[in-house]
């Protein structure tokens, strides 16, 4: 764009998120920040701010908009408090590598140091929980820098960026141009594709006998889902997901094994330790998945398709690493991989699910006791939803019930905070993920110890009218951990118990239509009088409150010892 | 690979932000890995920063750290380094009470003895310099210490690789290229000696081994 306008710091931010394409953030006002408030007043026909309750609901809502959308989500908060309640989200989008540009105003420039009015270090704070950030004390460097927020937010391994700008670089007025950012010279976000490292990945693919696809969130942020199911329908090698990497193939595809780790799937984790190639896609091998590390896989060579090469060798050694965005490593691989018959390899898979099924998954689908299972109410939302809506979790045992039992269609559908477990994130995430895809079903299902982390979000939810479904799966604990005090500390449950208000007074109290469910036979209809209603809806299931998540790998344990009870 | 810790130096060229030192430095936290020395300058090339840090960690550690330094938006190319595969001057500066350079004639034979000079000279203290190997600093040290040695002032370190070709020749930013084996990726060469502000590091302090710091 040539053209020159003399305009404020204040006012070249919002042209800049324009000119970004951006046209919906979330945000808090304060003193800080107040100029570029003004202009967001200006200019709010073409740029729309959504109020949420909390800053950290800002985080969490841009994060579930990208989660769904592909696009970069944009948080803006005042100085001080505003900057520091940030934080939490900034954190959760740096470890599940969400790309996030969040605007923070500073006291101005002049003074910087002096313990002014909300003043805090909010470029210190973030540092190492940003892929990268800046102070902005210059209007004149707001173009440039604003530009190279988004283009480093959103390339290769995508992150959040924080960009903090004094008070009197928002006032100052400046001749105004704005430039995309297409390049920064020290930062290579892609590497670039070696098709030496591709030949000998599909040499050892193609040497396999029990090969094992194990995929990440690489695939989804990558956008190489049609690559990756072609590279898996061409080998049918079965292929096994991390939580972060769920939906990218669909549930009901023949070589989708199910999840991996601490709470997967029997045979996708029994199998890892007998497979003789491992294929890492876009995964980071975090230690939910791989159990004791040193006991983990030893006996595979492992193909890792990653694009940033630090996370090469971080956890597990790669015999065949493949650097490159995996949607071009994909695409080198399939021609030079050649279809495998794994008849017997595939009976296996076959046959461990029958020995999870009949010890755990049988009882969480079709519980024999009074009280509802968490699987059921999965159960019930696949069924009204077609197994096409967006899922929202929290952290807990719902999360992981919801990701074992939730089935999808399609890509980006399940957004849940893998790598920090922040619980309080599902609700101001679904406000987000349904912004991010106006046109799905979004479900955000919760425990009743995170939905009062963020529970002030009922707040946004009422003033937007997005039309965010409420599921909170009520065990009166803090499930997880009274899992952990009853396996691993003696039914010790220190502090777990929870006395819970009238959640549904509370969603009546926004005037968000609200029921609660206590009984096996009103759960089909509460759920598809859910789905039939039009905007925001809350439903609280009450259910067993001492059931427990199995499979597990305890802590610090191998794949191995994978328990099924 | 080693999985004792030694001593790596980790060399850095990046951008000159503010703030980076901080996001570096982050990187040592996180992983509960303390700071031998650190060191930060401008490179041979304009434009172009560097720090020096060394740290005792294992070779696996070491190369962990570095891939994670060379992912930092504002760092250009990271590299590390045994002790071998590097040389390091440094500049000592002593200060000992004038009276004794007339009182103990010794102390004229070791300046002379150890090609140290004699930089100023007040009515009060004296200063020697001597630019050596660490055992040669060392030693001048220990000569001096029965003669009231009052302080060490201040230490310039030096530091080099001891290949022959240029260092950074090859580090053209387009073509960096994400390759594993970071430490081994160019050929190692000896730089040209530039003082750095490295700030007043003691010399002789508690822990010895923190005391170098290099730069090129
Ligand atoms: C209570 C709780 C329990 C959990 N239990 C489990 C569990 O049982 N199983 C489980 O799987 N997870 C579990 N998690 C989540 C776990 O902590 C991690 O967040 C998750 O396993 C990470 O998945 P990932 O490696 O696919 O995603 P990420 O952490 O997002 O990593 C993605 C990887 O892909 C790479 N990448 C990005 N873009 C591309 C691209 N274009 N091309 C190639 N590579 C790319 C990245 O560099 C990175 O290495 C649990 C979390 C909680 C809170
Ligand atoms: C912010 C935060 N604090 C603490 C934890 C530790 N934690 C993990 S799961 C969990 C219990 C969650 O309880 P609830 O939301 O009711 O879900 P449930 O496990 O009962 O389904 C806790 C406390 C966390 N993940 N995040
Ligand atoms: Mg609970």
């Amino acid at each position: 764009m040539s053209e020159k306008l003399h305009i404020s710091g204040a006012e070249a931010v919002i042209r800049c998120l324009l000119a970004e394409g951006v046209d919906l953030i979330y945000g808090y006002p304060g003193g800080a920040i107040m100029p570029v408030y003004d202009e967001l007043y200006k200019f709010q026909d073409q740029l729309h701010h959504v109020l949420t309750r909390h800053e950290q609901g800002a985080t969490h809502a841009a994060q579930g908009y990208a989660r769904t959308s592909g696009k970069v989500g944009v948080a803006i908060a005042t100085s001080g408090p505003g900057a520091t309640n940030l934080i939490t989200g900034i954190a959760d989008a740096q470890i599940d590598s969400t790309p996030l540009v969040c605007i923070t105003g500073q006291v101005a420039s002049h003074l910087l140091g002096s313990d002014a009015f909300q003043e805090t270090d909010i470029i210190g704070i973030s540092t190492p929980v940003t892929k990268w950030n800046y102070q902005i004390t210059n209007a004149e460097e707001i173009p440039e820098i604003m530009a190279k927020a988004f283009y480093i937010a959103r390339s290769g391994r995508p992150g959040p960026v924080l960009i903090d700008i004094t008070k009197d670089a928002q006032f100052a007025k400046f001749d105004y141009s704005y430039k995309k950012c297409t390049g920064v010279r020290s930062y290579k976000p892609v590497p670039t594709l070696d098709h030496d490292q591709v030949k000998a990945a599909a040499e050892a693919i193609n040497g396999a006998k029990k090969p094992l696809i194990v995929w990440g969130q690489g695939v989804i942020l990558g956008q190489a889902e049609a690559a990756f199911k072609a590279f898996v329908e061409k080998t049918q090698i079965p292929a096994a997901w991390t939580i972060l990497g769920l939906s990218a193939l669909e549930t009901a595809h023949p070589l989708n094994k199910g999840m991996l780790g601490m709470h997967g799937n029997y045979a996708p984790n029994l199998l890892t330790q007998e497979c003789d190639v491992l294929i890492a896609v876009g995964m980071r091998f975090d230690d939910r998945v791989t159990g004791r590390l040193d006991a983990y896989a030893t006996q595979a060579k492992v193909v890792h398709l990653e694009i940033d090469p630090a996370e090469i060798n971080k956890n597990v050694y790669a015999d065949y690493p493949v650097l490159a965005d995996c949607k071009a490593s994909l695409e080198a691989l399939t021609p030079l991989v050649q279809p495998k018959k794994l008849d017997e390899w595939m009976a296996r898979f076959d046959e461990l699910y029958k020995q999870e099924y009949e010890v755990v998954i049988e009882k969480d689908l079709r519980p024999q006791k009074e009280g509802l299972s968490m699987g059921e109410v999965i159960v019930a939302i696949n069924k009204a939803s077609k197994s096409d809506a967006v899922i929202v979790t929290d952290v807990g045992q719902h999360q992981m019930v919801a990701c074992r039992y939730a089935e999808f269609v399609r890509s980006k559908s399940n957004v849940t905070s893998g790598g920090l477990g922040t619980m309080g994130f599902a609700l101001p995430a679904a406000i987000g993920a349904k912004m991010g895809a106006p046109d799905r079903h979004v479900v955000a299902v919760i425990g009743d110890g995170g939905y009062q982390m963020t529970i002030q979000e009922l707040g946004t939810i009422f003033q937007t009218k997005v039309g965010v479904k409420i599921v909170i799966l009520n065990n009166d604990f803090l499930g997880m951990v009274r899992q952990w005090q009853q396996l691993f500390f003696e039914k010790r449950y220190a502090s777990t118990e929870m006395t819970n208000p009238d959640f549904v007074a509370i969603a009546k109290g926004y005037y968000i239509p609200a029921k609660k469910v206590t009984a096996r036979e009103e759960l089909e209809s509460a759920v598809a009088e859910m789905f039939a209603t039009d905007g925001p809806y809350f439903l609280e299931v009450v259910v067993e409150k001492e059931n427990n998540v199995f499979p597990m790998i305890p802590t610090g344990a191998s794949l191995t010892e994978i328990r099924l009870s | 690979m080693s999985q004792e810790p030694i001593r790596y130096t980790i060399s850095i060229y990046s951008e000159n932000n503010v703030g980076l030192l901080n996001r570096i430095s982050a990187i040592f936290l996180k992983r509960h890995i303390n700071i031998e020395s650190l060191t930060t300058s401008l490179s041979e090339i304009p434009d172009v920063f560097r720090f020096v840090i060394v740290v005792m960690v294992t070779e696996p550690q070491v190369q962990k750290l570095v891939q994670q330094i060379e992912k930092q938006v504002d760092v250009i190319k990271a590299f590390y380094h045994t002790d071998e595969e590097t040389i390091f001057l440094e500049t000592a500066l002593y200060k000992v009470k004038t009276s004794f350079l007339f009182e103990e004639r010794q102390i004229q034979n070791f300046i002379k003895e150890s090609h140290a000079n004699i930089v100023t000279v007040s009515p009060e203290f004296f200063v020697i310099e001597k630019t050596g190997f660490r055992h040669e600093t060392d030693a001048l040290r220990e000569a001096l210490q029965p003669f009231g040695l009052a302080t060490i002032c201040a230490l310039w370190p030096y530091f080099g690789l001891k290949s022959p070709h240029g260092y950074l020749t090859n580090l053209k930013f387009v073509q960096r290229k994400p390759n594993l084996d970071y430490g081994k990726l160019f050929q190692p060469t000896i730089v040209k000696r530039a003082i750095t502000a490295t700030g007043q590091v003691p010399l002789y302090g508690r822990r010895r081994i923190c005391r170098r710091s290099y730069s090129s």
